[in-house]
């Protein structure tokens, strides 16, 4: 019996451990999507990702199919708001806390009084040639994005996120209603 | 009957007579058409019966269900493929975006600094 509890522990508390570095999208973002005038919604899960991989032949997709071979998620939420104050600080802090494990590293903390952009940027993983994960929230007083890439990245694929990377230009809100490809 | 009768009723009976007019043309003709009727093969006999003839049926609606079914979802797929691409596309444009505002407010903020020190 003893032994049986050691061995089950063994392979709960891993489990636990495993499921608290997972980063979801908080359900009360989607709650947002009522309120915002505009909402920008991205869920492709590892099939949708292999999928969309099969269609990434051109000269221009590249870089982009490269990146995304490794991936198994990427998941983007982005509101933009007519008026300040549609979203509250608890919203934001429902991401952020899921952040709060030792899994997860702050890398960019941006809080600008000035125009109220606010940047934070947080990585997956202690290996300094390669990241597991990435979780941006960017803030604005009419706008909230959250993206949250899961999956392999090395420091060039950031370097070419920030860059141009050769991404054809593509309407960041299209229109107000949400576009859903797959399930988280 | 005596022996003589006998004798003259066996004569009778095998002597020798022409045949009827056409006899021979009639047997050619029979032999003929004996030789070229062949039997029929076991899969037409089978297939004169209903049961086969049904299951030939079935079998062909079925090939046909099942290629039009796969055509459909191989275009539901392309669909899907696409549209995924689309999202893959949107998703890197805004990372890409957000990215590069936090490096630009990290950069200000650098310069904010060192324009402070000077």
């Amino acid at each position: 019996m003893k032994r049986f509890g050691i061995a089950l522990l063994l392979i709960v508390v891993p489990a636990i451990g495993a499921l608290a570095q997972d980063f979801k999208m908080p359900v009360n973002l989607d709650r947002l999507a009522a309120k915002a005038s505009e909402t920008t919604e991205v869920t492709l899960n590892g099939r949708m990702l292999r999928l969309a991989e099969k269609f990434m032949n051109d000269e221009d997709d590249v870089e982009a199919r490269e990146l995304v071979k490794k991936l198994k998620g990427i998941y983007v939420r982005s509101f933009q708001f007519d008026s300040v104050g549609a979203y509250s600080d608890a919203d934001v802090e429902a991401v952020r806390s899921q952040l709060k494990s030792p899994a997860w590293e702050k890398v960019v903390n941006v809080r600008s009084k000035r125009d109220g952009q606010n940047a934070e940027i947080y990585f997956k993983g202690d290996n300094p040639d390669r990241i597991d994960g990435l979780v941006i929230i960017a803030a604005d007083p009419k706008e909230l994005t959250v993206v949250h890439i899961d999956g392999p990245l090395d420091p060039s694929d950031i370097e070419k996120l920030g860059g141009q990377f050769g991404v054809p230009k593509v309407e960041a809100h299209p229109k107000s209603k949400p576009a859903k490809a797959g399930a988280q | 009957m005596k022996p003589n009768e006998i004798d003259e009723q066996l004569k009778q009976a095998l002597r020798r007579c022409e045949a009827p007019e056409g006899f021979a043309d009639r047997v050619a003709a029979r032999v003929e058409r004996e030789a070229s009727f062949t039997r029929p093969h076991l899969v037409w006999t089978l297939w004169r019966g209903p049961s086969l003839r049904w299951a030939a049926i079935a079998a062909l609606i079925a090939i046909a269900v099942t290629g039009i079914g796969y055509q459909i979802h191989e275009r539901q797929q392309e669909a899907e493929a696409r549209a995924a691409k689309q999202q893959v596309m949107l998703a890197l444009r805004i990372t890409g975006s957000k990215l590069r505002v936090a490096k630009e407010k990290v950069k200000g903020v650098e310069t904010g600094k060192l324009e402070n020190k000077l």
